[in-house]
């Protein structure tokens, strides 16, 4: 409907004035044959072929008087001769009535044709007596004075009727002229009011212009404030490239006055010298073709130049407006130096922080060696001295140093854990292992912490039918351990219960572990499984320990695919409900022969360390345990070594000068020197690339040092023949 | 004619006889018409007398016409006023036109035109009796002309003339 309306608005007002144009005219000349003709009629009535025709009328009557007159006194001696005039002044006339179209209505009354025959007769008969001589004049003068006389009516009644006649036909032409004045009168009526109706159309178009006048003065006004306050540049370049607008942004981004601008080409002024080429290519292309995909492109980023010829980065917008022929290039132009400038700053922070994770994950590789590798020492050293034979004093003593050293260990051991967690180190294999059994030897190597805190420690155990799940037991012990010991740890005088139960008949198990200790915080309840939060929190900090704990056991928990929930009110203890899928297992551990052997049977093993003080140490060790040790202080010497004698299991170390382990493993298995043989790195890296390095040249496990005891006697008990298996004891825990 | 040649005009035509004939005085025929030129002081008239070969030996002029008393075109031959002015000299005033029955109406000199009014002595060429509006009849070609056509005209047409009195301007 618009569109019908705008398309038909140019010719809306032709169409009108041509109407107009029309009506007017045809007005005008009916006006003006209207007029002539109201002229002729008024000039007919002035002219009015009527030549007094009263006055003729009456004049008749007269010059029969006189007539009459003149015969009286003819009668009474008089001359003759007024008789002779007057009778042909009165003869002329009456044949003037007779023949003039002047008294065509007195002939066309009866009684005007009656009247004016008898007279013509009675003069027609009286000529031959007037033109005859005087004597026969003067005696029928009498006859002529009685005929006059009785004639005088017919005059009288003649004139009466040519009266009557001119006057209707007076009437009727006045009739004749009133009604053209009327009419003229009516199309001076419907003139007027053309004219006015047009003067008002005038009028109301002469509003209507004004209005849109003082609209579009308005529009321009707010145009140009828009254009003005914007904090955008905006430029307006006709089509041959001329700049000609340039508002007060413009100024202060390109550093060019409005005066400067105005007039000169665009890519003179702004256009980098490198994007030249392509902007004259895209406005020929324009000009030559209409083809505006070269200029509307959207939001693009380009670069520009200011006057001072720096180059900056802007996001330009390019818009075609066209007029009629004309068209004007539109372009919003913003400064994004700044934008870009923060860009890369935030690139290189963010660069910086992954830098620093970096750095971190180095730090934590380093540490692992270097800080683990003298541990082994210390540790290995103390179980030895333990084993000579010392005074209670110095039991005492070795004690405390065994103490802090276990703690040390395990505080490095927390941290490495969570880096190995972190790095997605992938876990032991799942094996069928008792859950019961796994528990209460959890709980009993706790029962002594307990005590020394007043605690009791109870654990409830509600597993159908069988204990035998499939799951992965060192990290299960190792997250439960944790979160048995935190309970212990914020808990005096009161109670720790461990409760296990399956899901129905499902696979999920779920571990309760409630203690009537300090409790949390509301608000810190959601924050206690976070990672590093508890390095600076209350809860962690208040006890002793690195607080790395619940983050660890939480991703425990995550890689083990189960959930781990918290309920706690300050003061009144904690619960932490652990589910982990640790699907029956019943069966398939029945195949499974179980080892009767214990860690006594003695095993020929090959150690390969370089490090002479854990080399001595591992040795003395295993020699211990009853086992039959060769060392080796370097790859090469661990492949000489292979070659000389026949081994149960090859511990080696990774690590080393000239031939490392890796090497070593490759050479010892590319001369076959020990088929059959599980071979283990023992390594300080805990890094998960390295372990994935490790376990991809084909070691059988990768253990980590330090290594205790125990952890030593599974590893010898797994990687050794059939017979071997470990002694299922519960592993104690180096902390208390 | 300016006002000081109407005044020497006057004062020239105070010095001839009262009653000129315009041609032989002598003659049988009658007179048809008397023309009286008034001085500017209307004391000493000049008076002219036309016998029908007088009014002849002026110029002729001769048209055919439809009039409002006759019924179809009518033939009229005779004089032009104009002629008729010229030939006495009068230019300027007005003509008091008057009939056998006393009939009087004014004609202004300057109405005296080539192409317009005669005084016609011949109607369908035959002269006038004056039971038939003669003998002389001051005719206009009513047709060539609209203007003729008006009741002013028409009561200018004075039939049975006999006599023009010429009044100058300024009485």
């Amino acid at each position: 409907m618009l569109q019908v309306r705008d398309k038909l608005a140019p010719f809306a007002p032709k169409l009108g004035v041509v109407a107009a144009v029309i009506v007017v005219v045809t007005l005008l000349v009916l006006t003006v044959s209207l007029a002539r003709d109201v002229l002729c009629q008024i000039r007919d009535l002035s002219a009015a072929n009527s030549d007094n025709a009263q006055w003729n009328l009456s004049q008749s009557e007269v010059e029969h008087l006189r007539l009459q007159s003149a015969v009286s006194q003819a009668l009474q001696g008089g001359s003759l001769e007024p008789v002779r005039l007057h009778f042909d002044i009165f003869y002329n006339w009456v044949f003037t009535l007779h023949d003039s179209s002047l008294f065509s209505g007195l002939r066309e009354s009866n009684h005007g044709v009656d009247g004016l025959g008898k007279i013509q007769d009675l003069l027609i008969t009286f000529v031959p007596i007037v033109d005859g001589p005087d004597e026969q004049l003067r005696g029928h003068l009498s006859e002529l004075e009685a005929d006059l006389a009785v004639n005088g009516h017919e005059v009288r009644a003649m004139t009466l009727a040519g009266l009557v006649a001119n006057a209707l036909g007076a009437d009727s032409k006045r009739e004749a002229v009133a009604a053209t004045l009327r009419r003229l009168g009516w199309v001076v009526v419907a003139l007027f009011s053309a004219l006015a109706l047009t003067a008002w159309k005038i009028g109301r178009l002469y509003r209507h212009g004004r209005v849109l006048t003082a609209a579009s003065n308005a529009a321009a006004a707010r145009m140009q404030a828009m254009v003005t306050s914007s904090l955008d540049a905006i430029l307006m370049v006709d089509v041959k490239g001329r700049i000609i607008a340039f508002n007060g942004a413009a100024e202060s981004i390109f550093g060019f006055s409005r005066d400067e601008a105005i007039g000169k080409k665009l890519v003179d002024l702004i256009v980098p010298d490198h994007l030249r080429s392509g902007y004259l290519d895209a406005m020929t292309r324009y000009r030559s073709t209409g083809d505006t995909k070269g200029v509307e492109r959207g939001r693009v980023r380009l670069e520009a130049k200011r006057k001072s010829g720096e180059i900056f980065p802007v996001e330009l917008s390019i818009t075609l407006s066209r007029s009629g022929k004309d068209a004007i290039f539109v372009s919003y132009l913003r400064d994004i130096s700044d934008r870009i400038a923060a860009e890369t700053e935030l690139t290189r922070a963010r660069d910086d922080a992954l830098a620093g994770e970096h750095a971190k994950a180095n730090l934590l590789t380093v540490m692992s060696h270097e800080m683990r590798t003298p541990l082994s020492g210390v540790l290995g050293s103390m179980d030895l001295l333990g084993a000579t034979p010392l005074t209670k004093e110095q039991t005492g003593y070795l004690h405390a140093m065994r103490v802090s050293g276990e703690i040390l260990l395990h505080h490095v051991n927390e941290v490495l854990d969570l880096s190995q967690l972190e790095a997605g180190v992938r876990l032991e294999p799942p094996q069928n292992f008792d859950l019961a059994e796994l528990m209460s030897g959890l709980v009993d190597s706790q029962q002594a912490t307990a005590r020394a805190a007043g605690n009791t420690l109870d654990l409830r155990c509600r597993l159908d039918k069988t204990s035998i799940v499939r799951g992965r037991p060192r990290k299960i012990q190792q997250a439960l351990l944790n979160l048995i010991g935190n309970a212990l740890k914020f808990t005096r005088n009161g109670s720790v219960v461990v409760e296990l139960d399956r899901q129905g008949n499902g696979d999920q198990v779920q571990i309760l572990i409630r203690d009537t200790g300090a409790g949390i915080g509301a608000d810190d309840l959601e924050r206690i499984f976070e990672d590093f939060v508890t390095l600076d929190a209350s809860y962690g900090r208040a006890r002793e320990g690195t607080g790395l704990g619940l983050a660890i056991t939480r991703r425990i928990v995550d890689a083990l695919e189960g959930q781990i929930e918290v309920e706690s009110k300050l003061g009144e203890g904690s619960l932490f409900r652990v589910s982990l899928p640790l699907p029956d297992a019943q069966t398939d551990l029945a195949r499974q022969p179980r080892s009767e052997v214990g860690a006594n049977s003695p095993k020929a093993i090959l150690v390969v360390e370089d490090n002479d003080i854990n080399r001595v140490l591992m040795t003395t060790t295993l020699q211990r345990m009853g086992h039959q040790v060769t060392a080796a202080a370097g790859g090469a010497e661990a492949v000489a070594a292979a070659a000389a004698g026949q081994f149960d299991l090859i511990l080696m170390d990774i690590s080393m000068p000239k031939v490392d382990g890796i090497e070593a493993y490759r050479r010892i298995r590319a001369q076959n020197l020990a088929e059959g043989v599980d071979i283990v790195a023992l390594t300080a890296h805990v890094a998960a690339d390295d372990h994935a390095r490790i376990l991809d040249t084909g070691f059988a496990e990768v253990a980590t040092k330090p290594i205790n005891r125990s952890e030593l006697s599974d590893l010898i008990s797994r990687h050794t023949s059939a017979g071997m298996a470990a002694d299922p004891q519960p592993v104690t825990s180096d902390i208390g | 004619m300016k006002p000081w040649k109407s005044v020497l005009a006057a004062a020239l035509f105070a010095l001839l006889p009262v009653i000129s004939g315009a041609t032989d005085p002598g003659s049988d025929a009658p007179i048809l018409l008397e023309v009286e030129v008034q001085s500017i002081a209307g004391q000493q008239a000049e008076v002219t007398l036309f016998r029908l070969a007088d009014l002849k030996a002026l110029p002729v002029v001769r048209f055919e016409t439809n009039t409002i008393w006759t019924q179809g075109v009518q033939r009229f031959t005779g004089v032009s006023l104009a002629a008729l002015t010229r030939h006495l000299g009068i230019t300027d005033g007005t003509l008091v036109l008057q009939a056998v029955n006393d009939y009087i109406v004014k004609f202004p000199v300057s109405g005296a035109v080539e192409g317009g009014p005669i005084i016609a002595y011949e109607h369908n060429d035959a002269p006038m009796s004056r039971r038939n509006k003669g003998p002389l009849w001051i005719v206009f070609p009513y047709d060539s002309d609209r203007d003729y056509q008006t009741a002013e005209i028409f009561a200018m047409s004075v039939w049975q003339l006999i006599r023009i009195t010429v009044e100058p301007v300024n009485q």
